[in-house]
């Protein structure tokens, strides 16, 4: 059956039939390297970088070279993700050159680097790719954030705001569709119904106190009593009969005092509460004021509501690049994080390091020499600057990065740029700052306030700006300095009168300023502005303003609390007629009580004179008794 | 599922041929010690090198690497102890920044608590996993192969035309 036998030869140790095939796949490694890796390195860096920055990174050619350990990278252009007809920078060129020492140890040093004519805001020849916001990786899906945290600080347009109030109509719309619940109005409804049954109550009992025909009756009684009499046992009769008389009146009159002194109580107790309808109805009022955002002429209220857009879009920019700088470096350990169950990944482990002193980290751009001079070539910027220790260890090298980078760009006027931005990493909490200052950049249809009734733009001018913001342990702090020379405004508007004002004011204002900073957390931070402008338009509003807020104020108490008002009226005349009626009537029963209480008290001092009469009697009838015995 | 059958089936292929057993054991080693390496690191690459240039089965050391890459897998914790022990020894700290700091050393990746552990364990296991290779693969031909060759199945199967083509494609392209 075997009949097909393959011939068994002895084969050795080495594999000698495979060197022809090694060679052949080392010699399409070579090819590989000579014809494809520039090209594939350069897709992969416009990749990565485009993912990085959101809108689309060209590069025109990249080239290696394996026996110097060189890259040049040539003709990077990043689009401004803003406007992608523009790129926000282009280089010329950007050359790495690695070191053969510390690559063999499996590290990346470049001692040295070059960036070369640095460009802004070129024109593209066609426009670029803007990533969508869900593609974006890392900090580029952040802005809303700061977005929000701005918005709750500032009322958006606060120009077109007050001209709303300025016309008055828009409180009566407001109103009309507010949902308000007026604390006084239910308390004067309470008050009149606690009032109505305190006037029954206080009807009632002084109903029950002893009435005039009791007067009279005591009045009477007293008379009766007054009848001249020399029989003393009927004297004595009349006093002691007179004493209970006195004791009924003196009840009579303490059950009046009382009344009357629990009434007045109850009308010092409702007077002050009918006052307390006056506290309701500002409280009322304020509560209204708040929901109907009547703006207050606060200068610096107007230069937040003015500057939003510009405060916003550099906050924006800030948190991006601070976020862009972070997702490259290592980060501190979260405590307390989250644990979230996720498969594992193989090989993870845990990298350990054993450095020696002056060895090298990782990754170490040593030096970038920025430079770039204004040439025929189309270079519109001179920049000379550097950027040293680009590190992914910077506690090992002991040194920050620092980007310092000067100069202008003549042909679109910008001059007098100044860049440092330190990167320190070296300690547990990361601290970036950033200083900024340019001498002069032309900006061009500014907008400052945008509404439908009123917006101001700056058709032209020339802004000195200067920017320093530090950020640490998710603490910032920015402070802005800004000054637009020369300006040219543009104000549009529904009101003639209002735009007069407007651009009269700004006319006056040699240049306009606007500082200010920005402080605390991402989350939660205060923002702080001020402008020559905020306190110049407040100025020449002020009255306008103070006259349309009080209208406002005044339409709003009639339109709500004319009711409140009036029932309050009402209720303090109806209660002060009520409680004086009460009172001066119980004071005149009183008095007549006082009158016949004095009356009795007279008829009470005849009681001496029948004690003189009962003594003289009595001696008369002893005489007569002792006069018997001795006859 | 299918790619696994594949390769249990080519291993089993592999073990029925006339193929040298010591060939398919150090295949079987070097299989070991690649699918033990979490990634392609230096060491990984001198493993490639040996099993180009010495006559070692390939495919076994292939189908190797893929079975003990499951293993490997699951031991992972146990692989970060053993090389965060070793590589936290006092007494090596002075020759782990030596290393650290030399030429085309640190591209083993050695100062990785997994790869360290993965190397000295497949590193250690690796003579022990030779030898039962080649006990396993001698007892297997001796017994279970042989055993099958006499079963009456097999007998008439090796009759069959199919067989007798098989056996000529074998001798013309195998």
């Amino acid at each position: 059956m075997d009949k097909i036998k393959t011939k068994k030869i002895k084969k050795g140790i080495f594999r000698f039939e495979a060197i022809l095939p090694t060679l052949f796949i080392l010699g399409l490694i070579c090819l590989y390297l000579v014809f494809f890796f520039d090209h594939n390195i350069r897709k992969a860096l416009e990749w990565g970088l485009t993912h990085a920055h959101g809108a689309e990174v060209n590069i025109a050619q990249v080239k290696t070279s394996v026996k110097d350990l060189k890259v040049g990278i040539y003709g990077v252009q990043f689009t401004y993700d803003r406007d992608p007809k523009l790129d926000v920078v282009r280089f010329d060129e950007i050359s790495l050159h690695f070191i053969w020492k510390a690559l063999l140890q499996a590290k990346y040093i470049v001692p040295d680097s070059n960036i070369k004519n640095i460009q802004t805001m070129v024109e593209r020849k066609k426009p670029g790719r803007v990533l969508k916001l869900s593609d974006k990786t890392g900090y580029r899906g952040i802005q809303s954030g700061v977005e929000n945290n701005i918005k709750e600080q500032v009322s958006e347009n606060i120009v077109s705001d007050l001209y709303q109030l300025s016309k008055g109509t828009d409180v009566d719309d407001q109103l009309k569709s507010l949902q308000y619940e007026l604390k006084s109005d239910q308390y004067v409804k309470n008050l009149e119904k606690e009032i109505k049954e305190k006037e029954e109550y206080w009807k009632k009992r002084i109903d029950q106190l002893p009435k005039k025909e009791e007067f009279k009756k005591y009045e009477q009684r007293a008379k009766a009593l007054s009848a001249k009499s020399k029989n003393g046992l009927e004297i004595a009769g009349r006093v002691k009969e007179a004493s209970k008389l006195y004791k009924e009146v003196q009840a009579t009159i303490q059950s009046y005092k009382t009344t009357s002194s629990d009434l007045k109580k109850d009308v010092s107790k409702y007077s002050n509460e009918i006052k307390g309808i006056d506290k309701l109805i500002k409280s009322d009022l304020q509560g209204i004021k708040n929901k109907l955002k009547i703006p207050s002429i606060n200068p610096s209220d107007i230069s937040k509501g003015v500057f939003f857009p510009i405060i916003q879009s550099k906050l924006v920019e800030f948190k991006r690049y601070i976020a862009m700088v972070q997702s490259y470096l290592p980060e501190k350990k979260k405590e307390n994080k989250e644990q979230v169950v996720v498969p594992r990944k193989r090989g993870r482990g845990k990298n350990y390091y054993f450095p020696k002193k002056n060895s090298y980290p990782k990754f170490w751009i040593k030096n970038v020499n920025v430079s770039s001079t204004v040439n025929e070539k189309g270079v519109n910027g001179n920049f000379a600057g550097k950027i040293t220790n680009i590190t992914n260890n910077p506690k090992h090298i002991g040194l920050p990065i620092i980007a310092d980078i000067k100069g202008d760009a003549p042909q679109q006027q910008v001059r007098g740029i100044q860049a440092l931005i330190t990167v320190d990493h070296r300690e547990d909490i990361p601290k970036e700052t950033v200083e900024f200052s340019v001498d002069s950049f032309p900006t061009k249809n500014l907008v400052l306030s945008k509404g439908s009734d009123l917006a101001i733009s700056m058709a032209k001018s020339l802004l000195a700006s200067k920017i320093s913001a530090t950020h640490s342990n998710n603490n910032i702090q920015l402070n802005l300095k800004n000054e637009f020379k020369q300006p040219n405004y543009n104000v549009e508007g529904k009101s003639e009168s209002l735009k007069k004002v407007v651009l009269s004011t700004l006319n006056k204002m040699p240049a306009l300023t606007l500082n200010g900073s920005v402080k605390g957390t991402w989350k939660d931070f205060d923002l702080s502005l001020n402008s020559n402008f905020g306190s110049e338009l407040s100025k020449a509003f002020k009255q306008k303003i103070n006259d349309k807020v009080k209208e406002a104020e005044d339409k709003i108490k009639s339109k709500l609390f004319g009711s409140s008002e009036k029932a309050k009226e009402k209720l303090q005349s109806r209660f002060k007629k009520f409680s004086s009626g009460s009172l001066s009537d119980l004071k005149g029963k009183e008095g007549h009580l006082d009158k016949i209480k004095k009356e009795i008290s007279d008829l009470k001092n005849g009681k001496g004179a029948l004690k003189k009469l009962k003594s003289e009697s009595l001696k008369k009838e002893g005489k007569k008794l002792l006069k018997g015995l001795f006859k | 599922m299918g790619i696994l059958l594949k390769q249990l089936f080519s291993l089993i292929r592999l073990l029925n041929s006339d193929t040298g057993h010591k060939s398919i054991a150090a295949g079987i080693t070097c299989g070991f010690i690649l699918g033990m390496t979490p990634n392609f690191s230096l060491q990984s690459a001198f493993i490639f090198v040996c099993l180009f240039i010495f006559r070692i089965q390939i495919g076994a050391a292939f189908v190797a690497a893929f079975f003990f890459s499951f293993i490997a897998w699951a031991l992972d914790p146990v692989f970060h102890s053993v090389g965060s022990t070793i590589l936290e020894a006092n007494s090596l700290q002075s020759l782990f920044v030596n290393l650290y700091n030399q030429p085309i050393i640190p591209f083993t990746r050695f100062y990785n608590s997994i790869v360290m552990g993965s190397g000295a364990v497949s590193f250690l296991l690796a003579p022990i996993i030779y030898v039962a290779s080649i006990v396993l693969i001698k007892k297997y031909r001796a017994t279970i192969l042989e055993r099958f060759k006499q079963t009456k199945l097999w007998k008439a199967f090796k009759l069959s035309v199919v067989y007798q083509w098989y056996r000529k494609y074998e001798s013309l392209y195998g």
